[in-house]
């Protein structure tokens, strides 16, 4: 009896050991053995980041409870948002990413995701400069599940606010982008904080370093095996098939063990990730073979081996500061892609007022327009609030961005939100002259190459500018007649 | 230094590879081609001689030859160190780009449905006809003024003429051309780009503008030679040729200032320095005041010469400097007074204030408005004032600063927005007897939070010339159908607008506000757009005949130092409408006190001093605007335009008011 135990446990052991080297893929984020000294427990794997991934679902679940408003004041779907951005409660089922034909997604309610996680708890709890009414992360994001939630659609027509916008937009600087990079990969890189050598709780399987480094990639959002495909490839199963022809490819490049379904908690793609493998697959726009998914999911990669390969020992000095290099690496590329989505959107908002403007001269319907103008809108605004939302406060850029952009787009009628009254009411005034507003965007474009060297440029304003000054040559001359 | 030398190398080599440039080797043969072709086949020369001609060390390795390679080859280490300080073309396309958005109020695409090539044939024909124009103008301008042509001389001081000539040049000539070629391709581009968008392309061939690159294909290079090439007497009214810019180099006097031009001749034709080329000549070619080939020369004495040339024409104005001067001088001691007096006082007035009290403002009202009152109270009590000005964002400003925030007093103008004041719990309540005599009740708060200092009214200005509109007398007649096309308004949602529609609400409901709104959006000449002067500007431009403006925009155009705005006053005429029945709608100018304020007792000081004579006789003299306190009489200026009974509705109604206002707005699309 001892002997087929004692076989069992060796058998079980060498198994163990065969496969975490098998699949210690160096293209791959985990699996990484267990390194904390004196572990009793059965698992084999230290990678955990099941806690990030369910806030990806909470909030792109939130994201599609903000556009069902009916138009009037609706409690019960207020209720039902907040639970999914505040609540802690069981039981509640993804709205989205849910399966779509052909990509299977293997959980369906956030528990089996991770329990009692929200959104609130983890967002910026900084006051919010570039919105009106000094409020922080949180009260901002309740200030508009309230309205989106009496908004027709989740769409404010009259003073141009598009919630589901605004808030994923938002929340993915706030929460995703502010953990990851102010406190996973800053603070808890300390040598204080959460050292190597102890679980990062008692009993837990995952040292204090390993643990905070998955936490920061699962804000990520990225597969694991993100290495092994390429960022067009990372995009489509962000659309589940939306965008891949046949349809089918995008299972096939998220199910990576060959289950058949998609595994939200290592195979998916989620927002911040999404964004940045848009911008290197060009899928926006002819972009300019930025690598920034890559590099971002190479940075965490190398990250955490190095984290593994001390073997459960503290840091030492020059493994932490090494570590900090990686973080470096993945804040900053991390915060370009922020600039570039705000970079796109700008260039959105810019095309769209042109399209507005030949339609209200010709006296047309501008309906369909003004639709997308306040979407792209959101989106501008809801990035360029999560570009401030960084391990840095950004100071003057910060304030530029916010004036340029106002407190909510310029409607057609020149009124803009200028201000939010004690009972959250909007308060609007006459705001600057069309034009005006159209080159701020111009500005907006201008100030993000400079101060971030944004370099995919979607939707450039005064992009052909540069290629036709190059074209016409001979700006240094000594030649005359 | 390795790397600027191998710049160096490929500025002075990389022309004879680049169709942009003239001297590219290809241009280069084509010329030699044509030149063999008109020896042997027009002037029937052996080969043999046309060759020996074409190639002959008489003209190659001349002493003149040799000072343009010499110079090419310094000017192009000098441009290596010069270019990079020069505004490059792409930062003032930029800067263009984004003024057209303000000239032209946003963006519209031009010719949407015109194939792309046709955009690119304009933009490209656009930029070559721009650049041989500017070209021409540069070129004449260098040959008319003595200080540039103190520097353009170094080119035509050569004797022998070879297609390298074209690189002697004096860099400050050099210079200029560079500084054209910027401004016309910034100007082409931003240009094109604004009214075409990415459809704005250049026809190439080789990478080379289309047009210049058959100009230079077609022997431009003989331009600089001894080679007589004529184009006849018609072609040579289009475009200019070899012998034509020969002539240009001629030393006869009856040659010179003749055929500026570059590629086109229509220039030349147009402003009458065409000369057609006529029958073969003998030319000879330099200037007439002596031919330098030394390097030194070539270089330095133009400076002599042109700072020379401007000394000789400030002379002429020198009589009047002079008298300048003297009369300076003779009053340096009265300045030399003041400016003593000034310093003692200054000194005196800083050390003063170390021991006054100090107040700080935060304004949304501009400080040349609000610089008098502040100098007045400061004047009077010795307090220190200091102001933070923000045409918005303070509210909120004041809000994140919380306890910490240095702001004693808030100034604005509009209910509205001192109203946001007090909703946001911003401001301290005041308790003073002044403030409650000077101030009438409906126009400060129930609960002591704001205070209203002067009053503006909401009227309606009509053309002097359209007399039915004189007949206008009520708000409520501007809903007539009547006067359809013939109102001109800013945006209903600025807060004047919007708090005269939330005094109609008040007075007669949101039906009737809305009705009335309605009637005058289908009134308007025009989409709503700019601020009050803007509207009557458009009355002056005739665009419509009546408009709904604050008061003292008038005033301001009245008395404005642009005469043009003088003018545009002077085309209308004032109506204070509801005169018989309930007044004119007018809003206020305010302030309060900053809740956190750390110098309550100056800040209420300074507030009953607003409303002291002195200072509510400045809001009229100031800005035209009219006194709260019923004591003190109108500015003679205000009296001329008629005493007028107002509105007394309470004015925080205004501000309630202000969101339902802004819905009726919105539905009738004002």
């Amino acid at each position: 009896m001892l002997k087929a135990r004692n076989l069992i446990g060796v058998v079980g052991l060498s198994f163990a050991i065969v496969t975490t080297a098998a699949l210690a893929d160096s293209d791959v984020y985990g699996p990484y053995p267990v390194t904390v000294k004196g572990y009793s427990g059965k698992k084999t794997n230290s990678v955990s980041y099941s806690g990030q991934i369910a806030r990806h679902a909470l909030h792109d679940s939130l994201k599609k409870l903000a556009s069902k408003g009916n138009g009037k004041p609706n409690a019960d779907l207020k209720a039902k948002m907040m639970s999914y951005f505040k609540g802690k409660d069981k039981g509640r089922k993804i709205i989205a990413p849910k399966t779509k034909g052909s990509y299977v997604v293997k959980q369906t309610t956030i528990d089996e995701i991770s329990k009692k996680k929200n959104i609130a708890g983890k967002t910026f709890k900084g006051s919010i400069a570039g919105m009106p009414g000094n409020m922080t992360g949180p009260e901002l994001v309740a200030f508009w599940i309230d309205k989106a939630s009496a908004a027709k659609k989740g769409v404010d027509y009259a003073n141009g606010y598009d919630y589901g916008q605004l808030i994923s937009k938002f929340i993915m600087g706030a929460m995703m982008y502010n953990q990851a990079v102010d406190n996973y990969l800053d603070e808890k890189l300390g040598a204080g904080k959460k050292p190597n050598d102890k679980p990062y709780k008692k009993g837990k399987h995952y040292t204090g370093k390993e643990h905070s480094w998955d936490e920061g990639f699962g804000y990520f959002g990225a597969p694991a095996h993100t290495l092994k495909l390429t960022p067009r490839q990372v995009y489509e199963i962000a659309k589940q098939g939306k965008k891949s022809k046949p349809k089918k490819n995008a299972l096939m490049f998220a199910d990576y063990n060959k289950d058949g379904k998609v595994d939200l908690k290592s195979e998916h793609t989620f927002g911040p990730a999404y964004y940045a493998a848009g911008f290197d697959a060009s899928v926006y726009g002819k972009g300019n073979g930025t690598k920034y998914l890559h590099t971002i999911v190479k940075a965490f990669i190398d990250g955490r081996q190095l984290i593994t390969s001390a073997g459960g020992e503290k840091l030492s000095d020059v493994q932490r500061t090494k570590l900090r290099q990686h973080a470096a690496v993945i804040g900053a590329n991390w915060q370009k892609v922020l600039a570039e989505a705000t970079y796109k959107y700008a260039g959105s908002v810019y095309k769209t007022m042109g399209k507005l403007q030949t339609i209200i001269k010709a006296n047309g319907d501008t309906k369909k327009q003004l639709r997308k103008y306040i979407k792209y809108w959101g989106e501008l605004k809801g990035f360029a609030l999560a570009l401030q939302t960084g391990k840095k406060n950004l100071g003057e850029t910060a304030t530029r961005l916010n004036r340029m952009i106002g407190a909510g787009p310029l409607m057609p009628n020149l009124s803009q939100v200028t201000d939010i009254d004690s009972k959250g009411n909007y308060v609007r005034g006459q705001g600057s002259s069309w034009g005006e507003y159209m080159l701020h965007m111009a500005k907006v474009q201008r100030l993000l190459v400079d101060e971030f060297g944004v370099r995919a440029r979607n939707n450039a304003i005064s992009g052909d500018l540069a290629d036709l000054a190059k074209k016409l040559g001979g700006g240094k001359s000594v030649e005359n007649d | 230094m390795d790397l600027f030398f191998f710049d160096y190398l490929r500025e002075l080599f990389g022309p004879l590879l680049n169709p942009q440039k003239r001297i590219f080797f290809g241009f280069l043969f084509a010329a030699i081609l044509i030149a063999l072709g008109v020896q042997v086949f027009l002037y029937r020369m052996q080969p043999k001689n046309a060759l020996a001609e074409l190639f002959s060390i008489k003209i190659w390795l001349s002493e003149s030859a040799r000072a343009d390679f010499k110079l090419m080859a310094v000017n192009q280490a000098l441009f290596l160190g010069i270019a990079p300080l020069l505004i490059s073309k792409l930062a003032l396309a930029t800067v263009l780009f984004e003024a057209l958005h303000l000239i032209f109020d946003g963006r519209t695409l031009l010719l949407v449905d015109s194939p792309n090539l046709t955009i690119a044939i304009g933009f490209t024909l656009s930029v070559f006809l721009l650049d041989d124009f500017t070209k021409y103008v540069l070129h004449r301008a260098l040959h008319r003024y003595s200080f540039l042509w103190a520097f353009h001389q170094v080119h035509h001081s050569a004797e022998t003429l070879t297609p390298f000539t074209v690189f002697r040049a004096h860099p400050i000539e050099a210079l200029l051309f560079t500084l054209r070629t910027i401004l016309v391709q910034a100007i082409t581009i931003s240009v094109f780009l604004f009214f075409f968008g990415d459809r704005a392309d250049l026809l190439t061939i080789l990478g080379a503008n289309a047009f210049l690159f058959v100009f230079n294909a077609v022997g431009s290079n003989l331009r600089h030679s001894h080679i007589w090439i004529s184009y006849g007497r018609f072609v040579e009214r289009l475009l200019i040729s070899p012998a034509q810019h020969q002539i240009h180099h001629s030393t006869d006097s009856k040659h010179f200032d003749r055929n500026f031009g570059v590629v086109l001749a229509i220039w030349d034709g147009m402003f009458g320095t065409l000369m057609l080329a006529g029958k073969k000549q003998k030319l000879k070619f330099g200037v007439l005041n002596g031919n330098q080939h030394d390097l030194s020369s070539l270089y330095f004495l133009p400076f002599t010469t042109s700072v020379n040339a401007i000394a000789k024409i400030l002379k002429k104005d020198s009589k009047r400097m002079v008298q300048f001067l003297k009369a300076v001088s003779r009053s340096s001691g009265l300045v030399g007074a003041i400016l003593l007096a000034v310093s003692i006082f200054g000194v005196s007035f800083s050390f003063g204030n170390a021991l006054a009290a100090e107040l700080n403002i935060y304004s949304h009202r501009q400080p040349f408005l609000i610089k008098p009152f502040l100098e007045a109270y400061e004047n009077r009590t010795g307090t220190k004032i200091n102001v933070v000005y923000a045409s918005k964002g303070l509210a909120q400003r004041l809000q994140a600063e919380g306890t910490r925030s240095p702001a004693d007093v808030i100034l604005t103008v509009d209910i509205a927005r001192l109203y946001v004041y007090a909703d946001k719990n911003l401001l301290k309540p005041v308790i003073s007897k002044v403030l409650e005599t000077n101030i009438p009740a409906h126009l400060r708060d129930p609960e002591n939070r704001w205070f209203g200092f002067s009053k503006r009214a909401r009227i309606v200005a009509v053309s002097k010339n359209a007399r039915d509109a004189a007949g206008i007398a009520r708000y409520e007649d501007l809903a007539d159908p009547k006067w359809r096309g013939r109102i001109c308004s800013r945006p209903g949602s600025h807060v004047y607008n919007r708090g005269l529609i939330a005094s109609l609400i008040h007075t007669s409901g949101v039906a009737a506000a809305e009705s009335w709104a309605k009637g005058v959006v289908s009134n308007l000449a025009r989409r709503p757009q700019g601020n009050d002067r803007a509207q009557i500007k458009g009355i002056y431009e005739g665009v419509c005949d009546i408009a709904i403006i604050n008061n003292y925009y008038f005033g301001k155009l009245k008395h404005s130092e642009n005469v043009e705005h003088r003018k545009w006053a002077g085309s209308v005429k004032l109506i204070f409408p509801n005169q018989n029945d309930r007044g004119s709608h007018v809003n206020i100018s305010g302030g309060g006190i900053a809740k956190y304020s750390k110098n309550h007792k100056e800040a209420v000081r300074f507030l009953e001093f607003l409303t002291s004579k002195q200072a509510q006789q400045l809001y009229g003299a100031i800005n035209f605007e009219y006194p709260v306190n019923a004591t003190v009489p109108l500015s003679s200026e205000l009296n001329t335009w008629g005493t007028f009974r107002e509105h007394k509705m309470p004015i925080l109604m205004i501000a309630k008011l202000a969101s339902e206002a802004q819905k009726v707005i919105d539905r009738v699309g004002w």
